[in-house]
């Protein structure tokens, strides 16, 4: 039961890639490995501080401002991590611009407080949360790593691939590095999720015509 | 819908023929470049066809002998490669194939390439004399495959503005074959251009404005590429509006006749 919390959102139930939330952030944090890692690693505490929180007081919480409580206690432990990163990591707090301070804004962050740990004991809510960060953490790092591998050539900062301006035989893709490549990217994850698990696609709004002549052998 | 390679495809084959021979008297790796499009684009296009137990068309070698034309003569087959696998497989074969999709394949790998390939100019595009495009005007126009409506708006759009923002622009068209080429080929392709009159007037319209503005900054070629794909993303949206417009009008006309 308590592993099923924690496996369960890192395919079947992938915030990212299943219930498409926190899209913004994995577009703009991606271009390389360092900067996803950072920005997975601090949305996955803040949610599992903030489920277990959350959790702990929800016979207190009255029902009407829920979301705004919740809203300051996430806000909060965004500002703190934020803090600690500008305190211990300045450069990669730099690099991040506000996207850290974003979390707050992020929907799986919310989704969860809101649909999991308001219903659920702390324990089985933070394991909840923080499968759920690890979730948004695989997919963060698998756009990351190929962004970083086929746009400049390397993975964390590391040179994999030597580029042809160095002597060598690699020419980085360009649009890896821009936003829409992020689209692209996670429309592929999406499709080869779908391709291995079928169950996750939805029934069609819109029935396409197939008319006989067109459907030749 | 009926299909047939006369109707559908030998107006576009053969009004690519004079442009096709014009440049392999030039160049010597035409005929290489266009054979090696051909084989990949109907490879995509099989593959996919296979999947889904459709038929494939020559339609194919038209969209390959348009990415021959247009890249560099200087291209490496490789970013060839790259470039038409993502336009053809992306922008066309993962809607269900050709009629289906929203952009158009060759215009999404000219700009795919354009924008991650930095050492090779894409922007510039071939250079045609005009008069190796005119059979593909008589024949394209003729056979319903570009669309006169966006073929005007274009036109009208592109004159109003030039005279205000970019005076060179109309001259490219006039100087060089390849403008009027990928105006006919790409821009007025009847799939990507809108599927009501009013709707593809508009499209004409906005990607005549586009190409004007992006062709301050740069080749027009690129600028008439780049304008297209953005103005065929809107095209859909473009119909919407002019549908429901009209189901607005038709609504008010039948509670009009209803009191009179």
């Amino acid at each position: 039961m308590a592993l099923k919390q924690l496996s369960d959102p890192l395919i079947d139930k992938n915030p990212v890639a299943v219930h498409i939330l926190g899209i913004c952030s994995a577009l703009a944090v991606t271009t390389s490995m360092s900067t996803a890692l950072t920005m997975s690693v601090a949305l996955t505490v803040v949610v599992t501080l903030a489920a277990g929180i959350i959790s702990a007081i929800r016979a207190h919480i009255p029902n009407q401002v829920r979301i705004i409580l919740q809203l300051t206690i996430i806000a909060t432990l965004v500002i703190v991590a934020d803090q600690m990163l500008q305190a211990f990591a300045f450069e990669m707090s730099q690099r991040l611009t506000v996207f850290v301070s974003l979390i707050a804004t992020n929907c799986i962050v919310l989704g969860r407080t809101e649909a999991y740990a308001m219903h659920n004991p702390p324990v089985p809510a933070m394991l909840d949360a923080m499968g759920n960060g690890f979730g948004y953490s695989l997919v963060l790092m698998t756009v990351a790593a190929i962004r970083e591998l086929f746009g400049a050539g390397s993975l964390f900062g590391m040179q994999v691939l030597i580029t042809q301006a160095d002597g060598g035989w690699f020419v980085p893709l360009r649009l890896m590095l821009l936003a829409p490549s992020a689209f692209i990217i996670l429309g592929l994850l999406i499709w080869a999720l779908r391709a291995w698990r079928p169950r996750l696609v939805e029934a069609r709004e819109f029935a396409l015509r197939e008319s006989r002549p067109e459907a030749r052998p | 819908m009926r299909h047939g390679f006369v109707r559908d495809n030998l107006p576009g084959l053969a009004s690519l023929l004079a442009p096709a021979l014009m440049l392999a008297s030039q160049d010597s790796w035409f005929a290489a470049r266009l054979l090696f499009c051909a084989v990949l684009v109907i490879g995509w296009q099989s593959a996919f066809a296979l999947m889904r137990g459709q038929g494939v068309t020559a339609h194919g070698l038209v969209a390959a002998a348009l990415v021959a034309i247009y890249v560099p003569a200087s291209a490496p087959f490789w970013q060839l490669a790259i470039g038409i696998s993502f336009g053809f497989v992306l922008g066309e074969a993962v809607f269900g194939g050709r009629g289906r999709n929203f952009v158009q394949p060759v215009v999404l790998t000219l700009a795919f390439l354009a924008f991650s390939f930095a050492d090779q100019p894409w922007r510039e595009g071939a250079s045609l004399p005009i008069v190796a495009v005119l059979p593909a005007l008589v024949l394209l126009v003729g056979a319903g495959q570009a669309r006169l409506s966006v073929l005007i708006a274009f036109a009208i759009a592109v004159a109003v503005l030039a005279s205000l923002i970019s005076p060179e622009l109309p001259a490219a068209f006039f100087q060089s074959g390849t403008m009027l080429l990928a105006l006919l080929f790409l821009t007025a392709d009847p799939v990507t251009s809108g599927s009501t009159t009013a709707g593809r007037i508009l499209y004409g319209l906005l990607a005549g404005v586009l190409t004007a503005l992006f062709s301050t900054g740069g080749p027009a070629f690129g600028a008439l590429v780049f304008a297209t794909l953005l103005a065929s993303i809107f095209a859909p949206l473009l119909d919407h509006m002019v549908a429901s417009v009209h189901t607005r009008l038709m609504r008010r006309r039948a509670r009009r006749l209803r009191h009179v």
